[in-house]
């Protein structure tokens, strides 16, 4: 079922940003919005959330106009997390994740023991049962972000909305959080629609994409999108290009390469490898299976096998350099 | 109990036992269930009174501002609201008996003259933190709308007889004393009308807590909370200075050390606790006043710059 819909919709200040706008998600999804920065990606959150007005088109809830929706039934439907979360007022953790309750109290009523519930499931969800007491604007990036998602899942609406929660993030916190996003999407049904530019991160738990592209937005499957937008080179640049054999983007070398190596693993771990090929790559090294010069990777060394004569090396730093020197 | 329980409990205590005393004690000792001398007895009780509705009434201003502007420096006499309420009230004094013949409607016209003139500097405020990001020039612009005030005050005491002058010059030093049942009355009025819609703000205020897009996505109609901020601050502020002179730095000083005492981000707490510790520091004020006839104004700034100072170098 089509839980939120964006019809002919036309966004913008005085300029129109996004023309055409014509996407929806489903309850359940996980919907990905990827563009450069500047692209309209925040303009069109804002929209949906109502704090721009649109030019133009529809944006429907469950069929229904959000221009029927006041602020107070929205705060109901859609809750949100944005990207820059400066905090000016001293709150703890728990109180600031108990704000999430907000639109479903009147002034008289205090947190019920449905709302202690809801506000416990969204600490567990989210891991911070340790800084509950801390000062909110005492917290590291990572832990703030996922006491604001809390704070939203507390709000218990049917759509999260997100802008960016994966930037400031490490490695290991991001993937955190998309786990959280994979649990709420699984486990509540919820639909979470989010901004990136961890495109890479992004797709492997998303199921939906909106992606910006010259005032264009085109949505679908992930995967449909990314072969028909063709995401891979769109996001090469002069500078970078996708590597598939490393299944990343990489810097494009600078100058022509003028050697190339052929790597054979006979008993070294995938790792070594791996840094190996970075390594040679970042030093104008090309790999090319077809090379006279062989490098195998042994448990503690690499031996270098060129004319049928054996060199060995006990790091990849003696290796380059001896690469270097016989070039 | 709970620590805010236990605060409440006390500071009542204190409130009742201050007020015995503002009572009792003074130059001359009276014993208040004698009843020996009831004309400085309804005169300590009066001020007494006074001193209580400005205890109320400016930290819960003071309050309110820097919940909204998100400034803990902000207040009443900072932002320029206490001394754009004296501008009014020094047209009134300075021009009142040149325009108005009946004497009668001389306390109306200057409680509504200086309910304006905080008015109007509260929309000047509103209109100027919309383009401004900056805090601190945002005091900045506070002390502008002060100096003007004074500008324009000092054009009139240059322009005016002496005799109009004096009375300015009484007024604006601040006093707990001389306000008839009548005016009492008045005050205790505008109080209450300023501190209804002081509640209707706490619970607006209470979803800004995380700023003005998350109180929109909270549900929050941010325009009401602007408008019953916006009136509560005005009258709270317009209705002291009026009958009290302008008492500068209270509304910063209460609400600091209240959220020294308690969780700062729960508002209505912080309300309840401003008011009360409002009340008895007043009070205190007013005691040492029975004694030495010194002016409100300048116990307040002896106490409350060293406090603002603080808070400045804290940041």
């Amino acid at each position: 079922m089509k839980i939120l819909e964006l019809q002919d919709l036309l966004i913008g200040y005085k300029k129109p940003i996004l023309q055409e706008v014509n996407a929806s998600v489903n309850q359940g999804d996980i919907c990905v919005i990827l563009g450069r920065n500047g692209s309209g990606k925040s303009t069109l959150i804002k929209t949906i959330l109502k704090s721009i007005p649109k030019i133009k088109g529809n944006i429907k809830i469950n069929n229904v106009e959000i221009e029927s929706f006041n602020f107070e039934l929205l705060s109901q439907i859609i809750s949100v997390v944005y990207s820059q979360n400066i905090l000016e007022n001293e709150v703890n953790v728990y109180n600031l994740v108990a704000l999430g309750r907000y639109p479903y109290k009147k002034w008289y009523e205090k947190l019920n023991k449905k709302d202690s519930l809801l506000i416990e499931k969204a600490i567990d969800y989210c891991g911070i049962s340790s800084i509950l007491n801390l000062n909110a604007n005492e917290l590291s990036d990572g832990n703030r972000q996922k006491v604001f998602i809390a704070r939203a899942i507390v709000q218990n609406t049917p759509i999260l909305i997100l802008d960016e929660p994966l930037s400031y993030l490490d490695v290991e916190n991001q993937f955190v959080i998309m786990k959280i996003f994979e649990e709420l999407s699984k486990n509540e049904n919820k639909t979470i629609l989010f901004t990136s530019h961890e495109w890479d991160q992004s797709l492997t738990i998303a199921n939906k994409m909106w992606y910006i592209n010259e005032n264009q937005l085109t949505s679908g499957m992930v995967e449909d999108v990314a072969i028909e937008k063709n995401i891979i080179n769109a996001f090469s640049n002069e500078h970078f290009e996708f590597n598939f054999y490393l299944n990343k983007f990489v810097p494009i070398l600078k100058q022509k390469s003028v050697k190339s190596v052929c790597v054979i693993c006979s008993d070294g771990k995938d790792e070594q490898i791996y840094w190996l090929t970075r390594a040679l790559r970042k030093n104008n090294i090309l790999l090319d299976e077809n090379s006279e010069i062989q490098i195998i990777t042994k448990e503690k060394h690499y031996v270098l096998k060129e004319n049928s004569s054996d060199v060995s090396f006990k790091n990849i730093e003696d290796l380059i350099n001896y690469l270097k020197i016989n070039e | 109990m709970k620590k805010f329980t236990i605060l409440i409990y006390v500071f009542t205590f204190i409130v009742i036992i201050l007020l015995y005393f503002s009572v009792q004690f003074g130059n001359s000792v009276i014993d208040v269930f004698k009843n020996e001398n009831s004309v400085i007895l309804h005169y300590r009780f009066y001020k007494a009174i006074a001193a209580l509705l400005a205890g109320c009434c400016l930290p819960v201003s003071g309050f309110l501002l820097q919940e909204l502007f998100k400034n803990p420096l902000a207040g009443p006499s900072v932002l320029g609201i206490s001394s754009s309420a004296g501008l009014g009230v020094a047209l009134v004094i300075f021009l009142g008996s040149n325009i108005f013949i009946i004497e009668e409607f001389n306390q109306w016209i200057l409680v509504f003259s200086a309910l304006l003139g905080s008015f109007l500097c509260m929309i000047i405020l509103f209109m100027i933190s919309k383009k401004m990001n900056d805090k601190n020039s945002f005091i900045i612009i506070g002390f502008l709308i002060s100096a003007f005030g004074s500008a324009f005050i000092s054009f009139l005491e240059y322009i005016s007889p002496s005799d109009k002058i004096k009375q300015y010059l009484v007024w604006s030093l601040g006093s707990f004393s001389g306000l008839s049942g009548e005016k009492l009355l008045i005050f205790t009025l505008f109080s209450f009308i300023g501190l209804i819609f002081a509640l209707f703000s706490v619970q607006l205020l209470k979803g800004n807590l995380l700023g003005e897009n998350y109180a929109k996505s909270l549900g929050v109609n941010l325009n009401k909370m602007k408008i019953y901020i916006l009136l509560s601050t005005s009258i709270l502020t317009g209705i002291t200075t009026a009958f009290l002179g302008p008492i500068a730095f209270i509304g910063i000083i209460i609400p600091f050390f209240c959220r020294k005492l308690i969780n700062p981000s729960k508002l209505w707490k912080q309300l309840i606790l401003n008011i009360l510790i409002g009340i008895c520091f007043m009070l205190c004020i007013n005691i040492i006043s029975n004694y030495i006839m010194l002016p409100i104004n300048i116990l307040t700034s002896i106490i409350g710059i060293p406090v603002i100072l603080f808070i400045i170098l804290k940041k």
